[in-house]
């Protein structure tokens, strides 16, 4: 049994571990309700852009076209967006969102990807297994604003349009709950416009509106197909941000527990060795005494 | 009536039914009733007013954005939107000044441009929150 001093030492270590720890649950507590808010707030908008390009796309007479709607025959240059975060301690975060991208790299052998990371993390990732990284945006503010990213989805449309990319996948973590957050590929471009609740639909035809465009079609069209991935890549960001701070606060729970645990394990331990060493002081007085 | 939801990337503002609609599109104020035809344009900044079923009118700012029309339902992808109420005069004023005199040391044409664009939207959101101010004051 190891002697009181060294349990003593060991309890003492344990115990300013879970004062770090515990001070950084409450940090990321804090930085975790914001982030949450902004994620959850910024949903309506992505879904109602979502909703109008759809409309425009699936229900316009005439049919509206835009570069970013083309599906390429072949598709050779494959993008992804890859989302982590600056910082470890945050459990499975990074972990399995690296695991997803090695597999998706692993599968698409006869296509050629070019990788853009968010985060640290990712970019040390793909230098590890010696992917090179085609843009890195380690910079991204905590408290990201929609101009903190349009240089993201800047580049992305940019070389997307200049025929240097066929297909954009984001991978990031989409955040679910405190709790659940899971990683997630979402493909960007081309876009793939879903049927909206089967608006003006009749039987299985959809009903053709002959929307009026007060402004010149193209342009707008234009305006709002770049505005669409820009609201995408802003959303994505604000995703991962949530799901990175409540993955930290959780691990960081989870070791302020064990923390505990292991005091109280260790406390037993301390007052078992006390009450021998008392117990054999007395034996040995009682014997010396006697004799 | 018809719906009507006003969104931002901050979140969402207005969703409710409305009977009718004043939308400040970029080449003129444009109004919308009940069974519009299918439309979408721009916005510019301006001031957005919804008449309520009660007869109230409910007046946001907004500084640009979209606006849909589909069988009934408007919607409208606002840059930034906010309740004229909750505008505060001497922040507009203080938003204006500054604009002003980022515009004085602009750098070149499309820098100017920009500023300009910024300084009108900033003029309109201080005259709204100064009409607004004065139509609460109880009369005399």
């Amino acid at each position: 049994m190891a002697s009181l001093r060294d349990i003593k030492i060991r309890i003492k270590s344990v115990q300013s571990t879970k004062k770090i720890t515990k001070a950084m649950e409450m940090i990321e507590a804090s930085k975790m309700r914001r982030a949450q808010l902004a994620a959850i707030k910024g949903r309506p908008y992505l879904r109602k852009l979502e909703e109008v390009i759809g409309n425009l796309v699936n229900y316009s007479d005439p049919v509206l076209s835009h570069p970013f709607l083309k599906k390429r025959d072949k598709v050779k240059n494959v993008g992804y967006i890859f989302m982590t975060s600056n910082r470890g301690f945050c459990g499975g975060f990074n972990s399995n969102i690296i695991r997803k991208m090695v597999e998706i790299l692993r599968e698409e052998k006869d296509k050629k990807e070019l990788i853009l990371t968010v985060g640290k993390k990712g970019r040390q990732a793909m230098e590890r297994i010696g992917k090179g990284v085609l843009a890195d945006f380690e910079k991204v503010p905590e408290r990201a604003t929609f101009l903190d990213t349009v240089g993201i989805s800047r580049v992305i449309a940019d070389d997307f349009l200049s025929g240097k990319l066929d297909e954009v996948y984001i991978v990031y973590n989409h955040f679910y709950s405190s709790l659940s957050q899971k990683p997630v590929v979402k493909k960007l471009l081309p876009i793939e416009p879903g049927s909206t609740d089967g608006l003006g639909m009749i039987g299985a035809k959809a009903m053709k509106h002959d929307y009026i465009f007060e402004q010149d079609r193209e342009k707008l069209l234009n305006e709002l197909m770049h505005r669409y991935i820009e609201t995408i890549v802003f959303q994505t960001v604000l995703e991962s941000f949530a799901s990175e701070h409540s993955a930290r606060m959780m691990a960081m729970r989870q070791a302020s527990d064990n923390a505990s645990d292991i005091i109280t394990n260790l406390t037993l331990h301390y007052n078992k060795a006390r009450q021998a060493k008392i117990t054999k002081e007395i034996l040995e007085i009682v014997s010396g005494s006697s004799a | 009536m018809f719906h009507l939801s006003i969104v931002t990337a901050e979140g969402s503002v207005y969703e409710g039914d409305i009977e009718m609609l004043v939308a400040p599109a970029v080449d003129g104020e444009l109004g919308i009733l009940t069974n519009h035809h299918p439309m979408v344009t721009k916005l510019g900044p301006g001031a957005m007013r919804a008449l309520k079923p009660d007869k109230t009118e409910q007046i946001l700012f907004v500084n640009g954005g979209y606006l849909e029309v589909l069988n009934n339902k408007v919607t409208i992808l606002a840059d930034t939107a906010e309740n004229i109420d909750a505008i505060q005069i001497e922040q507009a004023r203080a938003a204006r000044a500054s604009a002003a005199s980022m515009l004085k040391n602009a750098k070149d044409d499309v820098d100017r441009e920009k500023l300009e664009e910024e300084l009108r939207t900033q003029m309109i959101r201080e005259r709204l929150a100064e009409v607004n101010q004065y139509k609460k004051k109880p009369s005399v």
